[in-house]
């Protein structure tokens, strides 16, 4: 089974806001009441969770 | 056999994952060959499911757990065919899958691990994997080309 197109374009609407960031603009952060990973402003400190970006993850190291 | 220091340690990665809101993940402990897993079902922006699991390993926190996407199993790639073909995977950051197809997400090198890497750090990757892996679904790229735009973004 894979995505269908339906899917496909629900996950690449989703997948937008992300892979449209400029560098310094967003942050991708836990979203403790979504409790998944959300992008948001670098300057919209309103975001409670865990404020982590990949880099401070060490993502894929 | 568990030592006490590994089980006090296993108690708080419980709770760690509890207070950094993920809820969605517990440490469980399973008496009847007395193991220790985590368990649970993560969701993507998209709002689509992904069950984890994560058998601790006996030389945990010292030694790196596997950690497995055991549903939905098969997991596809965007072409269709099961990513658990590709086997251990760079481009799409997979290790040797479980006998049952499972993915197995590399999280951390076990060159790179080391016993202060706590497992909600383990989660946060797991769950930027997914959200890579759905973005691979959507537009056919490797997940190593949606990790370098994450990373390239922060």
């Amino acid at each position: 089974m894979t995505a269908g197109p339906n899917q496909q374009a629900m996950i690449r609407e989703a997948m937008e806001s992300i892979a449209q960031r400029r560098p310094g603009r967003t942050r991708l952060v836990y979203d403790k009441t979504r409790r998944t990973i959300v992008a948001v402003s670098a300057a919209d400190r309103s975001q409670r969770g865990l404020d982590i970006t990949a880099e401070d993850a060490e993502m894929f190291v | 056999m568990w030592t006490l220091a590994q089980r006090e340690r296993l108690a708080l990665e419980h709770q760690m994952l509890h207070s950094q809101g993920m809820t969605q993940f517990s440490v469980f402990h399973e008496s009847r060959d007395d193991s220790y897993y985590l368990f649970g079902t993560a969701q993507t922006n998209a709002g689509r499911s992904y069950d984890l699991y994560a058998p601790m390993p006996q030389g945990f926190p010292d030694q790196r757990p596997s950690l497995y996407v055991t549903k939905p199993n098969p997991l596809r790639m965007a072409d269709g065919r099961a990513l658990s073909d590709l086997g251990i995977s760079h481009t799409m950051h997979t290790l040797s899958s479980a006998t049952s197809g499972a993915i197995q997400i590399c999280h951390w090198r076990d060159a790179q691990w080391h016993a202060a890497i706590t497992l909600h750090r383990v989660m946060l990757k797991a769950l930027l994997w997914l959200e890579a892996y759905e973005q691979h679904l959507a537009t056919g790229r490797s997940i190593d080309a949606f990790v370098r735009t994450m990373g390239g973004s922060t």
